[in-house]
């Protein structure tokens, strides 16, 4: 290949992991900030999550004497996970540089060895309510893993490809298959997996400290310092990179096929746009509806999977 | 070749007869018995190789008895990977019990052991090698007699003979149907020979084939424990001594796998109907979600991977139904897809399931129990086991950098590529089937975060946990074998497509996959395309760098060490949650499968409502199959055998009137 445009492709690559990783926090921040404007209360500044996160890399960690070796890989391989898949996901072209070493299946896995680590630093220390975080954390994993895995066969299976850059692309050639009903039962269907995946509510409460409805806050009870801080930032990440693969899998509008500035900036803006229009809808959903209890759940993902499904079935018959 | 082959013959042989000649010397007969097996396998695995080498079929035919040739090897690339398989493991677990059996030296027959063991390898070697029915059936049936005496081999305990028993059942039931099944394809070529049933089979009536694939594939679903089949595996599994354990089911029920392919694509192979490939699809994806499912609620560290060898044999299947949906519609490139991503699972399950037995067999031989609510806290005690058993339990769970990653993603790929067949029905049963593999992997890892996380995580919850120590070097090295296989076979899917692709042209199948060491392409008019191995090193770079650059900014990561908090107490493993209270939450969601109910019994001081000196409690699910299919069966049986004892009269005369009788129908009915 061509050294200017691997060159190229891998500045591409990092500029766009790195506008994601560094926005992160900021996303979080915003729904957090929306949520308190609407109950009337000021809210954190926007830049909280920055403050926290630095103020945190700072301290020391107190480490429990009773975890093994677990504990201590686990927030690097969480952050790792989250971060690796920032590089593979389109952000703002219409296709990944990178998206011939990961489809979105090993997306899908990458976040899930995530999970795992996440799973097993939650019973590392021994306690209570780790264990607990665990087991929960588990079950809506699994019960939004097929609903994900239908939703995902469902978009790229007009394109013949489970290739992002690949389904990406299809919907921009051909706009009108976005409006398909397939397409619109995948969104409902992501979306709610979405919520499960990144512990909102109504599937957990991000804000909640009372024990018994944790499950992210409760797996990692027992991190401090600069462990506290990767493992939130990287949950921060991983609801960052959903947005976008929502946003840019179901309205890829916009987004560049070549580079040009004026197109550069237009992509900019239109994400910048359409995260906002979504972290607003999360923010909204929060506002209205209350955390269900943990075994109402497997109903609120059953309706995600039978959406899956009915989006699946209803591109045969396209 | 044929030399290597004879060798690996005789050395297995020699390993057999070492158990003999060292009989009252257990200590060198373990020793000699184990070593020759390891001899032998490496041999196995030359021979394996050189046959892949030569691109030919290694055949052998000896004396001619009534014109029939009567032993006839022909070992083809399928059977060579086969072999490559058996000898593989063959070798890491007699490394391995080298240490391992020491336990048994004062309680049970070494000797026999030894003969046993070499015998049950050897015997898998010559199924897959054998070219002739006869030959086929001898080697399977003493493969099915040597493995029943080694689940018995525990015999002064009751529950390995109830558990070997209804092995020997249940696997003879299968080889009465493979009989009868070899017999029709006798009955319609004349011969005994694979070779005339391959060239002739497309000639047979269509219902008699189908009649032969379905006799065939219960058959070998028995052996390989798939749904409803299955319920030997969780009791001769832990019956059986732990290496034998990871022998049969990483490898023995892969010998069913091979029977399956041989019919299905070789013997068969040149008729598929649609609903082969439906049944064959549909019968996996209950096996993997039944037996995740099941699993999730069993807390005996041996039984639980015998339900995942279920769940695992089933996703096989998936694969191995979407390759005939293909072949049966028409999309003849394709086909090799679905067989690729069957086989890279079968390879990989030996691996990681092997590696998860040893470290099982690891942890038992020091707590002396299966039982996971006793343990905890391993990883301190024993660190190289923690981590093989955590390569093994990641492998298991299909995440990525590790080989079972790719086989899953093969099979998803081989799914997607289904959903082109034109056929509404065929495609609404894919989509179903995709649905219930997601599940599956995703309870599977559920399953997995709980056995590593209740095993070795966390404190120990007994005396002997918190008194373990590291297992003996023999069998450390083994799991590191293992270990290193499974990473090697998921960043450098090569290595397996090298031994796939001759396995797919020897069927004369097409293959739409491209591959190159690192990176795979599943269908080559299609965009998928992954590089794991890209993808791992790009991550690794990324802690690396994150680590380097926090290490430059904040300097060094300050630690301190306290106790867990626990809301002020002291914290104990009285607090930790268990196996049972962690898989709570999917008893309750699937109670309808399970039908859970416990009990629990209160002992009080004096008779006071509120003072409770000890809680037992006691919780079940409903074996399903057992009770629903296997009850009734049974009582029926016993009900027939009843009835019949009225005819038995005890009178000579009487008996003689009814061979007459029998006579005489059976003239009327065939002459």
């Amino acid at each position: 290949m061509d050294t200017t445009i691997l060159f190229s492709y891998a500045g591409i690559v990092f500029f766009q992991a790195g506008m994601l990783i560094a926005a992160a926090p900021l996303v979080r921040m915003t729904i957090k900030k929306i949520k308190a404007r609407l109950q009337n209360r000021v809210g954190p500044p926007l830049l909280q999550g920055y403050y926290d996160a630095f103020k945190l890399f700072r301290k020391e960690s107190v480490i429990s004497e009773h975890t093994s070796f677990i504990f201590r890989i686990a927030p690097w391989i969480i952050f790792g996970a989250a971060a690796g898949v920032a590089l593979f996901v389109p952000v703002l072209f219409s296709f990944s540089p990178l998206g011939s070493a990961a489809d979105i299946i090993l997306i899908i896995y990458l976040f899930a060895l995530a999970t795992f680590f996440m799973v097993l630093a939650g019973l590392d220390a021994g306690s209570a309510f780790g264990g607990m975080g665990s087991s929960r954390e588990v079950m809506i994993y699994s019960l939004s893993e097929p609903a994900m895995m239908l939703a995902i066969f469902a978009v790229a299976r007009a394109g013949g490809s489970t290739n992002l850059s690949n389904i990406i692309s299809h919907g921009l050639a051909e706009p009108g298959s976005l409006f398909l009903l397939s397409n619109i039962f995948a969104f409902a269907a992501f979306f709610i997996v979405l919520l499960a995946e990144n512990k909102r509510i109504p599937v957990d409460n991000p804000a909640t400290h009372l024990e018994l409805t944790m499950v992210h806050e409760a797996m990692i009870l027992e991190y401090s310092g600069r462990q506290l801080a990767l493992i939130e930032w990287a949950a921060a990440l991983k609801l960052t990179i959903f947005l976008v693969l929502l946003v840019n899998i179901f309205f890829p509008f916009g987004l560049m096929a070549e580079f040009t500035f004026s197109s550069a900036m237009l992509a900019i803006f239109l994400l910048v746009v359409k995260v906002s229009i979504a972290v607003c809808v999360i923010a909204f959903i929060e506002n209205s509806i209350a955390k269900l209890r943990l075994f109402r759940l497997p109903d609120f993902l059953g309706i995600a999977f039978v959406l899956a499904l009915i989006a699946l079935i209803s591109s045969f018959f396209v | 070749m044929g030399i290597l082959f004879f060798a690996t013959l005789f050395l297995f042989l020699l390993g057999a007869l070492s158990g003999f000649v060292f009989w009252r010397t257990p200590h060198i007969a373990k020793i000699a018995a184990h070593t020759i097996a390891m001899c032998a396998s490496l041999t196995g695995i030359l021979f394996a190789l050189s046959v892949f080498a030569s691109h030919q079929t290694f055949q052998f035919s000896s004396w001619h008895l009534f014109s029939i040739a009567s032993v006839v090897f022909s070992v083809d690339a399928l059977s060579a990977f086969f072999i490559l398989l058996v000898c593989g493991t063959g070798f890491v677990v007699s490394l391995y019990a080298v240490e391992y059996v020491s336990q048994y030296e004062k309680t049970y027959p070494m000797g026999l052991l030894g003969f046993l063991y070499n015998t049950f390898i050897c015997s898998m070697v010559l199924v897959v090698a054998a070219d002739n029915m006869i030959v086929f059936l001898a080697a399977w049936e003493l493969m099915s007699v040597v493995s029943y005496f080694l689940v018995t081999y525990e015999y002064k305990k009751e529950s390995s003979l109830r558990a070997g028993f209804l092995y020997a059942v249940m696997t003879h039931f299968g080889t009465a149907l493979l009989v009868i099944a070899f017999l029709l394809l006798f009955r319609e070529t004349g011969s005994f020979q694979f070779s005339d049933f391959r060239l002739q089979s497309g000639g047979m009536f269509p219902w008699l084939q189908n009649l032969i694939f379905i006799l065939a594939f219960i058959g070998f679903s028995t052996k390989a424990g798939v749904v409803p089949h299955h319920i030997w595996l969780p009791e001769a599994h832990p019956a059986a001594p732990t290496h034998i354990s990871a022998l049969m089911s990483g490898t023995m029920i892969k010998i069913a796998i091979y029977g399956i392919v041989r019919f299905a694509f070789d013997l068969l192979g040149a008729h598929t109907v649609w609903w082969w490939g439906v049944l064959v699809l549909a019968v996996g994806v209950v096996s993997a979600i039944m037996g995740v499912l099941y699993a999730l609620m069993e807390h005996n560290l041996k039984r639980l991977l015998a339900y995942h060898s279920v769940e695992n044999i089933g996703i096989i299947l998936i694969g191995i139904g979407s390759a005939l949906l293909f072949q049966a519609f028409g999309l003849y490139t394709f086909v090799g897809l679905g067989l690729i991503a069957a086989l890279y699972h079968v390879l990989n399950h030996s691996i990681f399931k092997t590696l998860l037995f040893l470290g099982a067999g690891s942890v038992q031989k020091i707590m002396r129990s299966n039982d996971m609510e006793r343990m905890g806290g391993l990883a301190r005690y024993m660190p190289f086991t923690a981590v093989f058993f955590l390569i093994g339990a990641m492998a298991i769970s299909g995440l990525p950098p590790l080989n079972g990653f790719v086989s899953e993603w093969l099979v998803f790929q081989g799914l997607f590529y289904n959903l082109m067949i034109d056929s509404i029905a065929v495609k609404i049963g894919v989509s179903i089937s995709v649905a219930l593999l997601a599940l599956t992997g995703a309870l599977a890892l559920a399953c997995f975060a709980k056995v590593y996380g209740i095993v070795f995580c966390a404190l120990p919850r007994s005396k002997e946990a918190s008194e373990a120590h590291e297992a003996g070097k023999p069998m450390v090295v083994s799991m590191a074998f293992l270990a290193c296989a499974c990473v090697a076979l998921g960043v450098i899917p090569g290595i397996g497509f090298s031994l796939f692709m001759p396995i797919v042209e020897g069927l004369h199948l097409g293959h739409p996959i491209v591959s190159s060491w690192f990176s795979i392409m599943p269908a080559q008019s299609f965009p998928t395309r992954i590089s794991p191995f890209t993808v791992i090193a790009l991550v690794g770079g990324i802690i690396a760098t994150g680590m380097l650059l926090m290490f430059m900014i904040w300097g060094r990561h300050r630690k301190r060490s306290a106790p867990t908090w626990a809301c002020g107490r002291v914290v104990e493993s009285k607090m930790e949650y268990t196996a049972s209270s962690f898989a709570m939450p999917f008893k309750l969601i699937f109670s309808g499968l399970y039908r859970p109910t416990h009990n629990i019994e209160r002992e009080t001081l004096k008779g006071s409502q509120y003072l409770v000196t000890a809680v037992r409690y006691e919780e079940k699910i409903e074996p399903l199959f057992e009770r629903y299919l296997y009850e009734p069966f049974i009582n029926a049986m016993i009900a027939l055998g009843n009835s019949m004892r009225k005819i038995q009269g005890g009178n000579i005369n009487v008996y003689l009137s009814y061979i007459f009788i029998a006579l005489l129908v059976l003239l009327f009915v065939f002459v």
